[in-house]
């Protein structure tokens, strides 16, 4: 078989791509197969970018900046990548919509950095390991009824895996 | 120096012991973190990267877990060693692309590591053999709270872990598996179950992530979602989704291996076999293609001259880093086929 681009050598190559979890073949000559570029990286990326390039409701956002980095909405569009910790609060209110059709869901349901609950205030001294130790499995389940009572459902959840945590130690 | 001496040390993840590796090469999960007032690396500038990869680096270096990791500066190797880092999955095209100031830490048989200022400050990832990603999400949080003791990380009671991309934020995890599947390649099925996971959620990729050039029928499967579930409940998905794939890939096996396609399973596999043990010159796609039907010839068991380590790790040695590595320096096209040709048959001689 001869190779599909330049029609002229001999196909010693297979490639295969995957384009909307579609496999397509491709029979090219090695020469061929060199200079076949690679198609953009991440799905989940290339996903976001389309989301975002349809998202005319959110153009009122497209002039305001973030505080802290400078990026512009705009620029984001652009690229899908954000500036800094302080954009996620900057544009809380047109991201929300973007993670919602994206990731279905606006709200952390995973792990916490170790250290005291509630996030973010910050132990001074003494590293997590320290204070995994003093705080005893007891502790931590007394805490989390405390917390289940007052419907502080949050951190109930912090506690709970701190909790499989310590057992797994 | 420490890259070539990675060389003769087997990676963990390419021992044929991990479970389901008939079919599961190996499994990865990766946590993005990002430090709290410095920029995201994309935006970052060089004052910034240099002084996170100062703290990551110090952080490293007091984490039980990667006590004994080496820590590598990438502007302070050479592009073949970066080109290295990228094959054996410790570094990523886009970190080695601006080695200034990016780093990689490296603990011992490769399986934990950690890529600093790739898109997001920090990239925690495990790497071992088969399907294993519950036991990788043990170690590589333990790692991530052994960081988090000495770092701070940007996090929100709300959205979780601030990351780079939106499509990171909330746990930061990635969980995926590298599976080979002949079987359903050479079935013509590979195209329904690849959209059937896509329906579940799932993304399928090509061979090692970063390009999409499926070589040797290896696809990477992984979750699409971030946030909203709990690490445990991405493993859980991923992990029931590639035991999903096993079952399709196996009874794929079985039909071909019973059915009138016999012979020319055998005539495939035989045949990757002579050119692998004979031939002069060898691509990398050409070596991919013949290892991944020496892989299924051995999975089904058959007597083959090889066994599945040296096959797994070939897949590995016959990347065109890997053999400028082998060689002590950069090689044009013809150089590189002719010496990775000398490898192959030296590991398959019958
Ligand atoms: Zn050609
Ligand atoms: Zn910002």
């Amino acid at each position: 078989m001869l190779c599909a681009r330049c029609k002229k050598n001999a196909a010693t190559v297979v490639l295969k791509q995957i384009v909307d979890n579609q496999v397509s073949e491709l029979r090219l000559c090695a020469h061929c197969a060199d200079a076949e570029p690679s198609l953009p990286a991440d799905p989940a990326l290339l996903g976001l970018l389309a989301l975002l390039g349809g998202a005319t409701a959110r153009e009122r956002a497209a002039a305001a900046r973030c505080p802290s980095c400078g990026l512009r909405w705009a620029d984001f569009r652009k690229t899908g990548t954000l500036g800094c910790h302080g954009c996620y609060e900057a544009f809380a209110e047109p991201l929300k919509a973007v993670l919602k059709e994206m990731q279905g869901s606006v709200k952390h349901a995973g792990k916490s950095p170790t250290g005291s609950a509630p996030y973010p205030a910050r132990p001074t001294a003494g590293t997590g390991m320290e204070r995994r130790r003093v705080e005893t499995e007891a502790d931590l389940r007394a805490k989390l009824e405390e917390a289940l009572r007052r419907e502080r459902y949050e951190e109930a959840a912090r506690l709970r895996d701190r909790i499989h945590r310590l057992k797994d130690s | 120096m420490i890259l070539s001496a990675m060389l003769r040390v087997k990676m963990a993840w390419a021992r044929p012991t991990g479970p389901r590796h008939e079919v599961v090469l190996s499994s990865r999960l990766r946590l993005a973190r990002n430090l709290k007032g410095r920029s995201f690396p994309p935006r970052a500038r060089h004052d910034d990267l240099a002084a996170v990869l100062k703290s990551v680096f110090a952080a490293a270096a007091a984490a039980p877990a990667l006590a004994k990791a080496a820590r590598v500066r990438l502007d302070e190797v050479d592009a073949v060693d970066r080109e290295f880092m990228v094959e054996r999955r410790l570094a990523s095209r886009a970190l080695v692309r601006e080695p200034q100031a990016r780093g990689v830490v490296v603990g011992e048989r490769e399986v934990l590591s950690v890529m600093v200022n790739e898109e997001d400050h920090l990239r925690i990832q495990g790497i071992d053999s088969g399907l294993c990603l519950e036991d990788l999400l043990s170690q590589v949080s333990a790692a991530d709270d052994q960081l988090s003791a000495s770092l701070d990380l940007a996090f929100s009671p709300a959205w979780g872990y601030s990351t780079a991309c939106p499509t990171n934020v909330g746990t930061g995890l990635r969980a995926s598996a590298l599976v080979h599947l002949p079987g359903l390649a050479l079935s013509g099925q590979v195209n329904g179950v690849l959209q059937r996971l896509g329906a579940a959620g799932m993304i399928a990729r090509g061979h090692y992530g970063e390009g999409t050039k499926v070589l040797g029928d290896f696809y990477q499967v992984a979750n699409a979602r971030s946030l909203g579930v709990s690490e445990a409940e991405i493993v859980e998905a991923v992990g029931a989704a590639v035991e999903s794939l096993v079952r399709a890939e196996s009874k794929a096996r079985t039909e071909l291996l019973h059915g009138l396609g016999k012979t020319r399973l055998e005539d495939l596999v035989y045949r990757s076999m002579g050119a692998l043990a004979h031939a002069r010159l060898v691509t990398y796609e050409e070596a991919m293609q013949h290892l991944s039907y020496a892989r299924l010839g051995l999975s089904l068991g058959w007597e083959l001259p090889a066994d599945l380590t040296t096959v797994n790790e070939l897949t590995v040695l016959s990347q065109p880093g890997h053999v400028q590595m082998l060689a002590g320096k950069e090689l044009k096209g013809a150089d590189r086929d002719f010496l990775r040709a000398t490898l192959l048959r030296g590991k398959l001689k019958s």
